[in-house]
């Protein structure tokens, strides 16, 4: 078993060396390449498979796979308990692979294999432990893809009017076009189903109970970035107020994760909720009109992520499964390397300057700066970026430095080689993807000319949220409770301005209760009615009409002659 | 056509001897020997006497065939219990002989008939090898639903017989009104089964054997869809008329069907409500009366025929250990079975139209004919596709997720047998996507 | 003990009945009637039961009263018109119909024949469903002209019996009730192509014959003697619910040759209404066909230790073979030729 996953560790590993050499060729020559293989024509429509290869995907597709190769092996130690490892492989594996038929399908009916196989596959391995949380959290999450997927089919229902479903022809062509609208719009929905946009946006936190390798693997380059690669594919027939719509939900998104990240003591649950913020971001630049910026985020984003979950699931691991920050503390001095990473990535995270995240983040925010927008888009995104930083030294403080509050018999150490080789792997491309990325990605620089403050903004909101953060990590329970005070305020916010519950409680009620009552009052009801039970009513008549034959001869001989007699006065 | 009816026809013999696994492999043989005879148009082939087959009739029998190999293969415990397993051999093969007649007939009368005659064995099926008391009402509901629709239908064929002055399907040409609408195709909509007229099905499939519920979901239901097939060709003036009507019925059906299936606590009730669910929207696929309609209703026919029939399997392989259908005691089966878990998954997620099965490429050519059909079905389809999800994942996950029930003492792993017929179910499934055009040909 | 007057009345009865049909002028016929009720009675006769003797009583009276109808629309056509004619007065003709309708037991007539096959043996059963009707029918074909009156006699014959035989636990009565039924599709096939008719009542009797041995053979007479009586064996199990779905109508046993042949029919001739309603209440028969055979459908795994003798009657299976597999049998032959 051991052996299958290394396979497939340096499998993954060369290949994506392969593919980002690839990309890297096919950028330098702005070159792709189309591979069609026709499924069905039908009215001289045809379903093809597409494979789209460019630059673009190319490269993704490189990271996704060193990411994964980089988990997989990490997995190697996490997993190593696990009975059914190779269950655990060969779902990561389809995982894998189709986000890979993701990111190469430029067709609506192709990219479906791709769209639903991230949807089934994440929802097994959300499910993949057996207890009642992972189940729900699961039924959530496939429910809520589902939504896109259907988006996704009805979008193909309306493409059929372009007589072909290589949607990247018609993008541009088409845009304005009412159909192209009707398109866009459901691309979007599907979009921000995936990506766990506002109404949507309760899945991903849910779907911590994935063991930890697939939540770093979901939550940094895959799954939840799909969305945001079809947005980034389809950006050229987005509509205005489509774009509008869009920026105001993701802006929504990315400030209510950060503020709820602020709030939750969920290790696992804070880092998910860091990928909802940062996706509101990638999606918010998307529809300010950059889809560079945006993937140029996505791909950085996937690389701290993913080393962040990794690291999580280190401290995890050395935790007996804790996954309360308040139980962690002063595991700095434990697991010193471990706490290093992790460092790294939420300074990256952060944007802290000329760590990766600072090249995408930074230029994304003065791109921002530089469109003409209102004040609320402006005011959003700096406080967004300041609760990033707030919710990352918070967790810094809490887990890092402190008391050590776990059990006091412990085993907490770094002894852990295989895990820190795995994450080992991803560090320097931490620290080093968004110098690289961003002289590879954008040939000439974006010009940026901003006043001094402006300019500035962004390094303020940075050390504010560094204030904050530290003082909100400060905070105990045996305060004198003034957050009482807030209590409405605390729980709306940490609970994701109760999205969850709505998502849940608030969706699942209606369609079961009307399930019982069409039960009820079609199945049970009057289709028995007026179908097979109400044939009683002939048994009764039967009865009835029973009792006209006892001894009844003499009366029927009586009316005999009668009806003789009647005929004969007839004559 | 006539040898096959004849091989057929010399099988009966072998039922009564003592090798089941014997018929179990001529029914193989035949179906595959049968692939051999695939036409690339539509036009009738291998015409004797009355009967031939054209592309349509061909990916029936295929599919009856197949399916029908199948139920022997899943209803081994017939076999192992001695339960009349050679009378259980004569029905599935009389069974096969009369769907093999409806699929190539080209005659209306004759297609009536060995319709009617279909029932016969599936109704023995189903009250002599069902496992409760309630099959004999599920029996007559079966039966009862049929004819009484079925029999009106006669009339209407001589009617039409009058009209035309013939009864050969391919020279059919002629426009009828509404009241020969009805007559004529309300016992299609029984059989498809179109949603208020669907109450037959849930109670038959869940009372049913294994057998009878694969058959039944497998072809049985398919003969709707057949035979609307065959004759909407006859009611276009009145359909273009009123067939919004039937495709609302099925739509909202299919959706309220949907929210029934979630409800459901028997598991093959479940996988019985789904196909309902499915087959409203095959209904609804014919009624656009375009050609993605058609199309489309074809492939999502063979494509629920086969995933249907596949769950049933399923459930009843659980069934077998467990003697139970409840989705209450059959939890955590990932813990007893976790290869069978994994089909139990590829299953589910054909049934929620997941690629690449062939239930998603019928549901792509029927959500491009509905939706041109009108823009407004939309709302609709959006429900049903994702209500299938529901039940699918519901089914799914309820029974193999979580804890296992405390009052069983002792399960086997499962066989080779099953995951053979499970196999065997799922192989045609999701790779007949590949090369697909060849069940969209027939039109 | 052998009763040689048996034989004789039963000879009697045969040629009664030849008498009957082939007779030339209505005294002949309605003497070929006379003599039938009077052959048929010892036949019934049982000095050891008294309940076929009531039957006879029963029988008796009907008939004598019919025949007497008969026989005095007759005396009275001759008095007014000399002769019969074919389209004379409606009355008179309602009122021959009407004799001969309550002879062969068709429905508003038809509330004797319960009662006297209730009384029966099973082959004096057999008699009285089959050979019996044939003298009133074959009398019938030739006085048809009254279409609207007939279609009633048709509808109230079907609807009756369908809603009648549906309390019955008595097979005797079942039966009786189906071949009331089974009269009325007789009468809508006889009302345009008497050939039909034959063949309709042929297959009938040998639909009926089949049952009846079963019964005869095993000795019940109620619906709870069925449960466990043929699970000796499951061949004849599957026989009798096979002969009782054929007499149903249903499309591969020989029962529905008949019926697609009537019905083919009547549409022809544009009795649309009529045929549905035909149908519809015959499926009501075919329901209480069907609870008879449950036990037999179940395929109950209760074996029975008594092993019947029937399993080796040649002349048992190959009867009903033929009753079964005559449609398909019926349908090829053409093709050989």
């Amino acid at each position: 078993m051991m052996k299958l996953l290394y396979s497939y560790f340096k499998l993954f590993l060369f290949f994506s060396i392969f593919l980002f050499i690839m990309g890297l060729k096919f950028m330098n020559k702005n070159y792709s390449m189309m591979i069609e293989y026709e499924v069905l024509t039908l009215n001289s429509s045809s379903m093809m498979m597409v494979i789209l290869l460019d630059w673009m995907s190319l490269l993704f597709m490189s990271f996704v796979l060193f990411i994964s190769s980089m988990v997989i092996y990490y997995s190697a130690e996490y997993m190593a308990e696990e009975k059914n490892l190779i269950r655990f492989i060969l779902l990561v594996i389809l995982f894998v692979l189709s986000m890979m038929l993701l990111i190469i399908s430029p067709n609506m009916i192709s990219i479906l294999l791709g769209w639903d196989g991230l949807g089934l596959v994440s929802y097994c391995l959300v499910i993949y432990y057996q207890n009642m949380k992972s189940y729900n959290a699961g039924m959530l999450t496939a429910l809520s893809n589902r939504i896109g997927d259907v988006a996704i089919l009805m979008a193909i229902a309306w493409m059929m009017n372009f007589g072909s479903w290589n949607y990247i022809y018609y993008l541009e062509m088409m845009k304005g076009d009412s159909i192209m609208e009707m398109i866009s719009y459901l691309i979007v929905l599907a979009a921000m189903t995936k990506s766990a946009q506002i109404p949507f946006s309760s899945w991903l936190p849910a779907a911590m109970a994935a063991p930890t390798p697939v939540s770093s693997l979901v939550h940094s380059s895959t799954l939840v970035t799909a969305g945001v690669y079809l947005l980034i594919r389809f950006n050229f027939s987005l509509t205005d107020n489509l774009l509008y719509l869009l920026l105001f939900v993701a802006s929504m998104t990315m400030f209510m994760s950060g503020l709820a990240a602020n709030f939750e003591y969920d290790l696992k649950k804070i880092i998910a909720l860091s990928t909802l913020s940062q996706l509101g971001l990638m999606m918010s630049i998307l529809a300010l009109g950059s889809y560079k910026l945006t993937f140029f985020h996505l791909l950085v984003h996937a690389l701290f992520k993913a080393l962040l979950f990794m690291c999580a699931g280190n401290i995890i691991h050395n935790m007996m499964n804790c996954q309360d920050i308040r139980y962690m503390g002063n595991l700095m001095e434990k697991m010193p390397m471990t706490c290093t990473f992790f460092n790294i990535c939420n300074l990256s995270l952060c944007g802290l300057p000329f760590l990766s995240g600072f090249f995408s983040k930074d230029l994304i925010v003065e791109f921002m700066s530089m469109n003409y927008l209102n004040i609320y888009i402006y005011i959003i995104m700096y406080i967004s970026i300041g609760l990033t930083v707030s919710y990352s030294f918070r967790l810094s403080y809490y887990s890092l430095i402190g008391d050590f509050n776990f059990l006091s018999l412990n085993v907490v150490s770094e002894l852990s080689m295989i895990m820190l080789k795995g994450m080992g792997g991803l560090i320097l491309f931490v620290i080093f993807s968004g110098s690289l990325l961003e002289w590879v990605m954008f040939f000439e620089p974006i010009f940026i000319c901003l006043p001094m403050v402006m300019k500035l903004m962004a390094l303020i909101m940075i050390i504010m949220g560094m204030f904050i953060g530290y003082e909100v990590a400060k905070f105990k329970l045996g305060y004198s409770l003034k957050s009482l005070k807030f209590m409405t305020f605390s729980l709306f916010s940490s609970l994701m301005w109760n999205m969850p519950l709505i998502s849940t409680l608030g969706v699942n009620y209606y369609p079961l209760f009307l399930g019982k009552v069409y039960t009820k009052i079609f199945d049970q009801g009057w289709h028995e009615y007026y179908g097979g039970k109400n044939l009683k009513l002939l048994a009764k008549f039967s009865q009835v009409s029973q009792s006209f034959s006892r001894s009844h001869l003499k009366i029927y001989f009586l009316l005999l002659i009668l009806w003789v007699v009647f005929l004969l006065l007839n004559i | 056509m006539m040898k096959f009816l004849i091989t057929l026809l010399f099988l009966i013999p072998l039922c009564f001897c003592y090798n089941y696994w014997l018929m179990v492999n001529c029914f193989f043989i035949l179906s595959f020997m049968f692939m051999m005879n695939y036409s690339f148009n539509n036009l009738y082939l291998n015409v004797s006497y009355l009967f031939g087959n054209d592309l349509l009739g061909y990916i029936f029998i295929l599919l009856s065939f197949w399916i029908c190999a199948l139920m022997l293969l899943a209803s081994e415990k017939i076999y192992k219990i001695d339960n009349y397993y050679y009378l259980f051999n004569l029905m599935v093969l009389l069974l096969m002989m009369s769907l093999f007649l409806v699929f190539s007939s080209m005659n209306l009368f004759i297609f009536y008939v060995f319709f009617e005659v279909s029932l016969i064995p599936t109704l023995i099926l189903i009250m002599g090898w069902g496992y409760q008391p309630e099959r004999i009402e599920a029996g007559i509901y079966l039966l009862f639903y049929t004819l009484l629709v079925s029999l009106p239908m006669m009339i209407s064929i001589f009617y039409m017989y009058n009209c035309m002055g013939t009864m050969m399907l391919m020279f059919m040409n002629y426009q009828f009104n509404l009241l020969m609408y009805f007559c004529m195709n309300l016992v299609f909509f029984v059989k498809m089964p179109m949603f208020f007229i669907h109450l037959w099905l849930p109670k038959a499939h869940v009372e049913a054997p294994i057998s009878g519920s694969m058959i039944l979901a497998g072809v049985m239901l398919k003969l709707g869809g057949y035979g609307l097939f065959r004759l909407m060709s006859l009611f276009i003036l009145v359909g273009l008329k009123i067939n919004f009507i039937i495709v609302t019925i099925s739509l909202v059906g299919g959706f309220f069907v949907s929210l029934i299936c979630v409800y459901q606590s028997d598991m093959k009730s479940l996988v019985a409500y789904s196909s309902v669910a499915h087959m409203g929207m095959v209904l609804a696929g014919i009624m656009t009366l375009n050609i993605w309609g058609f199309w489309g209703s074809l492939v999502m026919m063979l494509a629920h025929g086969l995933c249907s029939s596949g769950l049933f399997c399923l459930v009843n392989i659980v069934y077998e250990r467990i003697h139970s259908r409840s989705l209450y005691l059959n939890k955590g089966l990932l813990n007893m079975m976790p290869s069978l878990s994994f089909w139990w998954f590829m299953l589910c997620s054909s049934n929620m139209a997941a690629p690449p099965s062939l239930n998603l490429m019928g549901e792509i050519i029927l959500l491009n004919s509905l939706v041109s059909y009108s823009s407004l079905s939309m709302i609709l389809l959006m429900f049903l596709s994702f209500f299938s999800a529901v039940y699918s994942l519901y089914l799914f996950s309820y029974s193999q997720h979580g804890l296992y029930y405390s009052g069983m003492y002792s399960v086997y792993q499962g066989v080779f047998r099953e995951y053979l017929l499970l196999l065997l179910h799922w192989l045609p499934l999701n790779f007949m996507i590949i090369k697909s055009e060849l069940w969209v040909l027939w039109i | 003990m052998f009763k040689f007057y048996k034989i004789l009345f039963l000879n009697i009865l045969f040629f009664s009945t030849l008498i009957v049909i082939s007779s030339y002028s209505w005294l002949s016929m309605w003497m070929g009637l006379e003599i039938n009720l009077l052959s048929i009675l010892p036949l019934m006769a049982n000095p050891k039961n008294l309940y076929p003797s009531e039957a006879a009583m029963k029988y008796f009276i009907t008939q004598t009263l019919a025949s007497l109808i008969l026989l005095f629309s007759i005396l009275l056509s001759m008095n007014m018109k000399e002769f019969l004619p074919q389209n004379s007065s409606n009355m008179l003709i309602l009122i021959i119909n009407s004799s001969l309708f309550l002879k062969a037991g068709a429905a508003p007539f038809h509330a004797w024949f319960p009662e006297v096959i209730e009384g029966l043996n099973w082959e004096n059963c057999l008699l009285m469903m089959t050979w019996q009707k044939i003298a009133p029918m074959m009398i019938l074909i030739h006085n048809l002209n009254m279409f609207f009156y007939l279609s009633w006699i048709i509808l109230i014959s079907s609807i009756l019996s369908g809603i009648y035989g549906l309390n019955q636990t008595s097979l005797r009565k079942i039966l009786a009730y189906s071949s009331i039924n089974h009269i009325a599709w007789m009468l809508s096939s006889m009302l345009n192509f008497k050939l039909i008719w034959l063949l309709y009542f042929n297959i009938y009797v040998i639909l009926v014959f089949n049952l009846i041995m079963i019964f005869k053979y095993f000795n019940i007479y109620y619906m709870n003697q069925l449960n466990l009586i043929f699970n000796s064996n499951k061949l004849l199990n599957f026989l009798f619910m096979a002969n009782f779905l054929s007499l149903g109508g249903l499309p591969p046993f020989l029962g529905f040759l008949p019926k697609w042949l009537t019905i083919m029919n009547l549409t022809s001739n544009q009795f649309y209404s009529l045929t549905l309603i035909l149908i519809i209440s015959t499926l009501i028969t075919l329901f209480f066909y069907i609870r008879l055979t449950f036990s037999s459908f179940l395929l109950m795994k209760v074996e029975s230790i008594f092993k019947s003798k029937i399993i080796g009657n040649f002349w048992f299976f190959s009867f009903n073979f033929i009753s079964l597999a005559g449609l398909l049998t019926y349908a090829m032959i053409p093709n050989f030729f």
